[in-house]
């Protein structure tokens, strides 16, 4: 009787089945297997100079972007969180609203106001596009800072920046990091908005795992891509592990 | 007068983030005979019918295999459980174009061509089902975990149980998870893009006209009916359900 | 030496009281318990002193300065919280040195932070206080909860307060940890000299550990005195109710060192009342005494609780029940007799209202 109950879970397994696990399992294949198994086209990959430029141009930009979201947000969270006005929940939807227009128009929005293209404006875009994603983690993360650790920190003589620092500062990082990573990860393969916002000098990842499918039909050097693209998750997963494992442990992390 | 001041950051990134926007809503309102357009041109009026179809569609099926899984995956063993929920974070965690990229080399694989209306259907299923997933799995753990057994020890089939005593319960969390997987289904580009052989959305008629370099003005009164209906829905939520909280404390 | 001087303080939230019109003072080097139910006031109070709450009205004097609008980091007092609220992100040593590593220290005309290696030396003192000698390095989350309050406690006298504030601090904790950290904080109080001032609803906790004890209920203040003065005699029914178990039965004052109650006149060791006052009579369970001959009064037992070292019946006269401390066990439905010495018979004033309307009758010569 006990089993008859996994069993209602069945054509989900069957459907990420097909639909996840397969596919990326023809990714792989696609990617390591040109005739029999070999490394051959991340090798070519990995010594084009031109790819390479792509790849870290890319992270450049992204890593950028999370920077800035990062300097924006954070304050913006602080006030929210500490505020205890009845009207915080309501400005948060409206920060978070914007996420739910078009991903398209917005980005049309954003170029049909400022005629200017390029790295800049990549930057400007993504910055606006994933703002929300950092700042959320941040605000969840402050909110749930026990108020007793506040109060401990001015019992023992800390005044409100030095309980800033030593005290929100390091037990907000965990926010943080989790906002840079939800930033990071999507930025870095962002494809329409780099190419209608950027010029040529701005050619990312996503454009160019674009470029591969829609006019080359080249679905290994797509693969490839894709398998990059797709350990950036893997790192980001990895950091985040290790990240907090060693927050736990003396000084915090700053 | 300090304390006001406090909002300022607050205030200017609210700006910055409602600069574009506001500036094409108010684009639109001097261009008014582009909202007729939109909803007589049969470009654009094909392409809004097969979003929102697709995405009710999609959105439902995708509530019903998550509602019926969240039931087997709380019951499920450690390991297993895990597994589960690594596998339903690939397709968030992932870049769209990873994902939709992964899609193509399936439906190439499996012999599938021309099927835009099937494919696309599958497709924003699997665009939906995590989240909704996501959306209905908490609300189970917090559900007595007697209920279902109560159920079966009282005569019930274990579909019974299921019908008549689980979805009751779930019943917020499914119409969430249902709410979430339409949004996104609509707001999806990357991976229509990739598998619609054809079929138009929102979301691609948008980009076919970029493309060309060239913006028609129905998408300023696209974006303005959007943000009109989300700014809508985000006050009467506002009003109906956090005022309810009063002042935070 | 008065170190604390709390004056017709009180605090309102959105127009109710919290706290009324409370005084009292506290002399340098007492142990003293702030002890009532929940909603009393008593941690709002305990706040007040510590400043994480600004009184509305009514001032605060700690150590002769007036204290009562001075942020926390200021004053010279430190909490022990209830949860302890130990930082997750700092290890032990970093957990007692935060308050240490803020502090300026007055040299010739002007101020110092502390070196490195004083901080080490008083962190490891404060540790070794407490019985944590070789815990500096470990992790927060590897302590357990008796752990913990200790080197909450460290963190908090290591910064050499004034007063130090106890919040609930063994709430937490099973019984007989809480049993052992009692034993220990009284012996840090003889330690240390510094005055302590501990909040907490448990009456033998208040009773066991404490110089004076000041009980409170809603708000306002019930009594202040030493644990025996509270025991032996309680101020109102509410007092005499709260500590201990007691009875309190309806009782008329006949005269002095007499008193009637269950139909029989008993002597007594009050007097003072007016003739024929309504009183509430408070009898001690274990006060009440069972006699084979030469009983004062007969009751039924209605039934017994084991209790270990004795037991606990409950008796019926004249249908007022009576709770009782036995030695020996008996039956259900068994006749006993009852004998009560004099002084162990409390009178008090009664604050029930219908009483105070016949003693007003009773004042103005009527029977």
């Amino acid at each position: 009787m006990k089993n008859s109950r996994v069993l209602f879970s069945v054509p989900y397994l069957i459907f990420m089945a097909v639909f996840v696990v397969f596919p990326l399992g023809l990714l792989f294949y696609y990617a390591f297997f040109v005739q029999g198994f070999s490394l051959e086209r991340f090798g070519n990959y990995f010594s084009s100079a031109d790819e390479m430029a792509t790849l870290f141009r890319s992270i450049g930009f992204a890593f950028t972007a999370a920077l800035f979201c990062i300097l924006i947000g954070y304050p913006a969270a602080l006030i929210l969180a500490r505020s205890r006005s009845k009207f915080v929940p309501f400005i948060l939807l409206l920060l978070t609203a914007p996420m739910w227009v078009n991903g398209l128009l917005r980005t049309i929005a954003l170029g049909e106001l400022f005629a200017s293209r390029g790295a800049f404006m990549v930057i400007i875009g993504l910055t606006m596009d994933y703002l929300p994603f950092m700042l959320m983690p941040i605000y969840l993360v402050l909110k749930n800072i026990d108020k007793a650790y506040l109060e401990a920190s001015t019992d023992l003589g800390a005044n409100k920046w030095t309980t800033f620092y030593k005290v929100v500062l390091p037990l907000s990082m965990s926010g943080i990091i989790s906002g840079f990573l939800m930033v990071f990860t999507p930025a870095v393969s962002t494809y329409y908005l780099s190419a209608y916002l950027g010029d040529n000098t701005t050619f990312m990842l996503g454009e160019e795992l674009n470029l591969m499918f829609t006019k080359n039909h080249d679905y290994s050097g797509g693969a490839v891509i894709a398998i990059v693209l797709l350990s950036f998750v893997l790192i980001s997963f990895f950091i985040t592990n290790w990240l907090s494992k060693l927050g736990n442990k003396r000084g915090g992390i700053i | 007068m300090k304390k006001y001041l406090l909002w300022l950051p607050v205030v200017i990134l609210l700006f910055f983030l409602y600069l574009p926007i506001i500036s094409i809503v108010i684009k639109s309102f001097g261009n008014i005979e582009s909202f007729g357009e939109l909803f007589t041109s049969k470009k654009y009026i094909g392409a809004i019918a097969n979003t929102f179809v697709i995405a009710i569609v999609s959105s439902l099926f995708a509530t019903i295999i998550a509602t019926m899984a969240v039931v087997g995956i709380t019951k499920m063993g450690r390991r297993n459980k895990t597994a589960t929920m690594i596998v339903n974070q690939l397709p968030i965690v992932n870049a769209d174009i990873v994902v939709s990229f992964s899609l193509v080399l399936l439906f190439i694989t499996l012999g599938i061509y021309n099927a835009g209306y099937l494919k696309l259907f599958f497709c924003h299923t699997l665009i939906a089902l995590p989240f909704v997933l996501l959306t209905i799995l908490p609300r189970m753990r917090q559900l007595d975990e007697n209920l279902y057994d109560a159920a079966l020890d009282l005569g019930a089939t274990p579909f019974g149980a299921f019908w008549r005593v689980i979805i009751p319960q779930l019943m917020p969390a499914i119409v969430n998870g249902f709410l979430l997987g339409f949004t996104l289904s609509l707001d999806d580009f990357v991976i229509t893009q990739y598998n619609n052989d054809g079929i138009h959305t929102i979301s691609t008629v948008i980009y076919s006209a970029i493309a060309k370099k060239d913006i028609p003005n129905v998408f300023y009164a696209l974006t303005t009916i959007i943000f009109g209906i989300i700014l809508v829905g985000l006050c009467v939520y506002n009003f109906m359900f956090l005022r309810k909280r009063g002042k935070q404390k | 030496m008065k170190i604390i001087e709390v004056k017709n303080v009180s605090k309102f939230y959105n127009g109710e009281g919290a706290v009324s019109n409370t005084s009292f003072t506290i002399d340098e080097g007492e142990f003293v318990t702030i002890l009532g139910p929940s909603g009393s006031g008593k941690t709002t109070i305990l706040r007040m002193l510590a400043g994480f709450e600004m009184a509305s009205s009514g001032t605060i004097l700690i150590d002769g300065k007036d204290m009562t609008k001075i942020p926390p980091n200021k004053r010279p007092v430190n909490t022990v919280f209830q949860k302890y609220a130990l930082f997750p992100h700092l290890d032990v040593f970093e957990n007692i040195a935060f308050g240490l590593k803020l502090k300026r220290i007055k040299v010739n005309d002007g101020e110092r932070l502390l070196s490195v290696g004083e901080i080490k030396s008083k962190v490891q003192e404060a540790l070794s206080l407490v019985g944590l000698k070789n815990y500096g390095d470990r992790d927060i989350d590897n302590l357990s909860g008796g752990q913990q309050q200790r080197v909450a406690i460290a963190r908090a006298i290591v910064n050499e307060p004034k007063v130090l504030l106890l919040d609930e601090p063994l709430s937490a904790l099973d019984l007989k940890m809480r049993q052992e950290m009692r034993i220990e904080l009284r012996r840090l109080h003889k330690e240390l000299g510094i005055t302590f001032i501990f909040v907490t609803h448990d009456q033998e906790e208040a009773m066991t550990m404490s110089d004076r004890i000041i009980v409170m209920k809603d708000g306002i203040i019930q009594q202040i005195g030493t644990p025996k003065q509270i025991y032996d005699e309680p101020s109102n029914a509410f007092v005499a109710d709260f500590i201990g178990d007691s009875n309190i039965i309806k009782g008329k004052f006949i005269k002095d060192f007499q008193v009637e109650f269950l139909g029989k006149k008993f002597e007594c060791v009050d007097k003072g009342f007016k003739r024929n006052e309504i009183v509430d009579v408070v009898l001690r369970p274990e006060s009440i005494e069972v006699v084979k001959k030469d009983a004062q009064i007969e009751a039924k037992v209605l039934y017994s609780i084991f209790e270990g070292s004795y037991y606990n019946i409950t008796v019926e006269i004249k249908k007022q029940k009576l709770v009782i401390e036995t030695i020996r066990r008996y039956e259900d439905g068994a006749k006993i007799g009852l004998w009560i010495e004099p002084d162990e018979i409390h009178l008090m004033r009664s604050n029930d209202i219908e009483d105070k309307e016949e003693n007003k009758e009773v004042e103005n010569g009527e029977e």
